[in-house]
């Protein structure tokens, strides 16, 4: 097919997709104006408890606000995790209560359901932030910070990451911070397939696919040590990706610490270090202590109380499968854990009523 | 780079501001490359497949349209064998070497072969089928070859349908790229509407539907028949969403560029019957299949009985087209026979379906809804990850067990996130009622521009606020 010979640069086109550029700039203008408005209003009717918009993100800031005048109890999933039937590895645990109801309990008064599974530090700063200029005023705060929750393949996991949750909490914005999740910008997070072709670095200096490790061929049952034990380090003793997330932590809590009255107990959650301790060499041992020494760093916050719990339970105090190593812990487990908590908070309060 | 994303919303603004600012060719050049880019971000080692398909039938066009004979049907060997051979391995060949070895195993042979695990090429089957189209066209001497390699090169890989189609013949598009492309602003316009239409339906209902749908279908022995049956009706919702929703984009963004893409959908849950139905769902594929193997097995210029064995071979191929399995088979076969069965009242889609009144007859009503139920079991097949699979949807819905049909389940089924993939779907297919004459369900032109304004305010909010978050690929990728 012979083609016609291209014609002068048609001038009228250009003026003309000029002008629906313009037309689109204008509208889009427009629909941030209207989105922000809309975005003020499901905040004004969250303070009130009236749920406008229906999704999770938006109901994120009312659970914090919610927290006004109770105990808030931010934390992962060590704080709510409680065995399902079928799930729990012993009959004795199934209906038992969470840890956050525990000290409900003990605390006699209300504990509000907060924590979320595998948050990190920069999400527990985002929400102490939140709290604090919120004029959110809990009677007392504490903050669980898991080892766990600073592994690289879990801060890069791109279901958990949720950076959008931290980039709400920071700007207040709930709608337009949601509609820009809609059409996928991913606030650093990876997407499922870049995730899937990451490899980790394991404390000896190799290197390992998170597939590798984290999903070896074969029935859990049949893995062998080494797996297990492979498995264990890129979750405690991998390098951090983002240490300074620890640095957030730590100024947020530093304000609140300066700028308040409130009671805050900080700790670092119990971790199943004794229970796999004959798979670990020295080496992996190091490895774990120098991330227990950095993340020590948010226990000794002026104006906050922290307790380092990383080591206080035994090989038997958790539930998870031996091939999963996990930080959930048994009902007893977690009593032990409400006690010394109980108690951290005694000596909060008594911190914060000194001149 | 999903269309339901700020990159794409990015990229697509770049080409758009340079592409009105160059010549015919220089357009050309800039969409071929733009594709190319498109099509990197997918994959960038699958872009060597494109380069070769179209190379070869670049090639083997202009030597059929020299020579006559056996020549010329050598040619076209060229091409069929070029298409359809890189169709084969990396989507059939892992298939059959299974389906081999299990039909060896069954006959009493111990034998192990190989599964290469291929990666399929996203859009492999959309563009090959389209080159497909030119060969066969030119070999018939319905279209002359092309001597604009660059012309071609962006027909094949024009990236707004590149990975998902409308599968369009070179008839139709490809001289659009050799002529003149004036911008017309209502049409552009128009497809800017059409493509916030076509990301409403995918990120507000197929996606919330597909929150559903997803984990029912991934443990179907688990689930109560109902939960099945309502993941099963999500699940037509979903398809019909996702795919109308990838096309609406499609078609609204070559609309952008002076391009006009055949339709894709006509809005097929409003059929009556299974003839109507395919009329109207996936139009670019089923008039392919019409063409490309209906009419040249004999089409309906045949005996009764051999008019409908070729509707059924038709159908078998398309079902085997959409994905390498058993399950996909019967789906076609399904389709088949239900089309054979009542061939004689086929008729070509009206403009308007199911009459114009904003309430249906009974009558109609009564057959959009058995229609739908009909294509719900035939989604049953396509949904499900194998043939097991779907026999076991089937036993459960057959041989419930006490209870599990109670409105209890259905509550608790749809409970939660049902709520909004129900109301996203009544809602779709509400506007789409109201608006069944018509393109798009966002066709609203005729509106006062600050009417206008604020319906698609009201959407974007709609899509910001229920769009689901979490990167849900479109379905029709994985063909």
């Amino acid at each position: 097919m012979t083609s016609a010979p291209s014609p002068k640069l048609p001038d009228d086109d250009v003026r003309a997709s000029n002008a629906l550029a313009l037309r689109a700039v204008a509208f889009a203008a427009l629909f941030a104006v209207i989105v922000f408005g809309v975005d003020r209003l499901a905040d004004w009717g969250a303070r009130r408890g009236l749920q406008l918009l229906p999704h999770v993100p938006a109901r994120e800031l009312g659970r914090l606000r919610a927290a006004h005048g109770h105990t808030a109890f931010l934390g992962d999933s060590t704080v709510i995790y409680v065995p399902r039937r079928g799930h729990a590895t012993a009959a004795t645990e199934v209906g038992t209560l969470p840890l956050y109801r525990l000290l409900a309990e003990r605390l006699d008064s209300e504990v509000p359901y907060l924590a979320r599974p595998a948050r990190a530090p920069h999400h527990l700063a985002a929400e102490l932030d939140f709290l604090r200029e919120s004029g959110t005023r809990p009677t007392a705060i504490v903050v669980a910070v898991n080892l766990r929750s600073l592994a690289p393949d879990r801060q890069l996991r791109p279901g958990v990451h949720d950076g959008a949750l931290v980039a709400m909490l920071r700007s207040g914005l709930t709608l337009p911070v949601r509609g820009v999740s809609v059409l996928q910008y991913r606030f650093g997070a990876d997407s499922p397939d870049e995730y899937a072709q990451r490899r980790f670095r394991l404390p000896d200096g190799s290197s390992a696919g998170v597939v590798e490790v984290d999903q070896p061929e074969g029935p859990p049952d049949s893995w062998s040590d080494e797996v297990v034990r492979r498995r264990f380090l890129l979750r405690y003793a991998a390098p951090w990706r983002e240490p300074e997330q620890l640095l957030r932590l730590v100024d947020a809590l530093t304000r609140i610490g300066a700028e308040t009255d409130i009671p805050v107990v900080v700790y670092l959650t119990p971790l199943p270090l004794e229970r796999y301790d004959r798979l670990l060499t020295d080496q992996d041992r190091a490895a774990i202590d120098t991330n227990l020494d950095a993340l020590r760093a948010v226990l000794d916050v002026p104006g906050t109380v922290g307790l380092d719990l990383s080591r206080s339970l035994g090989p038997d105090d958790f539930v998870d499968a031996w091939h999963t190593p996990g930080e959930h812990m048994t009902h007893d487990a977690r009593q032990q854990v409400t006690d010394r908590l109980v108690d951290a908070l005694g000596r909060a309060r008594e911190l914060r009523r000194r001149p | 780079m999903l269309f339901n994303s700020l990159e794409f919303l990015l990229f697509l603004a770049v080409v758009f501001a340079l592409y009105w600012r160059l010549r015919r060719k220089g357009q050309n050049t800039l969409v071929a490359l733009a594709s190319y880019v498109f099509y990197g971000c997918w994959d960038w080692r699958f872009l060597s497949l494109i380069l070769l398909s179209t190379v070869v039938d670049f090639v083997a066009a202009k030597r059929m349209e020299q020579s006559t004979g056996g020549r010329r049907r050598a040619w076209l060997g060229v091409s069929l064998a070029v298409n359809l051979g890189l169709l084969g391995v990396f989507k059939y060949l892992d298939f059959g070497l299974a389906s081999m070895a299990a039909l060896l195993q069954a006959l009493g042979f111990q034998v192990s072969l190989p599964v290469l695990g291929l990666i399929l090429p996203v859009g492999i089957s959309f563009y090959t089928f389209q080159t497909l189209s030119y060969s066969i066209d030119v070999y018939r001497g319905r279209l002359r070859a092309t001597d604009d390699f660059i012309a071609f090169a962006a027909f094949v890989a024009f990236f707004p349908q590149l990975v998902a189609g409308p599968i369009e013949r070179a008839t139709h598009l490809l001289g659009q790229f050799h002529e003149r492309r004036r911008f017309d602003p209502s049409l552009a316009a128009d497809g800017c509407r059409q493509m916030l239409w076509g990301i409403f339906v995918k990120t507000v209902v197929a996606d919330n539907c597909a929150r559903l749908v997803d984990p029912a279908y991934a443990a179907v022995g688990e689930q109560t028949p109902a939960a099945l049956l309502v993941a099963t009706w999500l699940f037509a919702i979903q398809i019909y969403a996702d795919f109308s929703g990838y096309s609406h984009v499609a078609i609204g963004c070559a609309r952008l560029f002076g391009f006009d893409l055949m339709r894709n959908f006509a809005y097929p849950y409003f059929s009556t019957s299974p003839a109507e139905f395919w009329h109207r769902w996936h139009i670019s594929l089923s008039t392919w299949f019409r063409d490309y193997v209906y009419i040249p097995l004999g089409g309906s210029r045949v005996g009764p009985l051999r008019h409908r064995v070729n509707v059924v071979i038709t159908f078998v191929v398309s079902g085997l087209w959409h994905g390498a399995g058993f399950q996909f088979l019967v789906w076609g076969l399904y389709h088949g026979v239900l089309v054979a069965a009542q061939w004689w009242r086929a008729r070509s889609a009206p403009t308007w379906p199911a009459g114009r009144g904003v309430i249906p007859e009974l009558r109609t009503l009564v057959g959009m809804l058995v229609m739908f139920q009909v294509a719900s079991v035939g989604w049953v097949f396509f949904r499900s990850a194998d043939l097991a699979d779907a026999v076991t949807v089937f036993a459960r819905w057959i041989a419930p067990g006490e209870g599990t049909w109670s409105l209890a389940s259905f509550r608790a089924t749809v409970g939660g996130g049902g709520a909004i993939a129900l109301g996203a779907a009544t809602l779709m297919l509400a506007v789409e009622w109201l608006q069944r004459d018509r393109p798009h369900g966002l066709d609203v032109a005729q509106l006062r521009r600050p009417t206008r304004w604020m319906l698609y305010a009201a959407v974007g909010i709609v899509i910001f606020a229920l769009g689901r978050r979490e990167v849900v690929p479109f379905i029709y990728f994985q063909f």
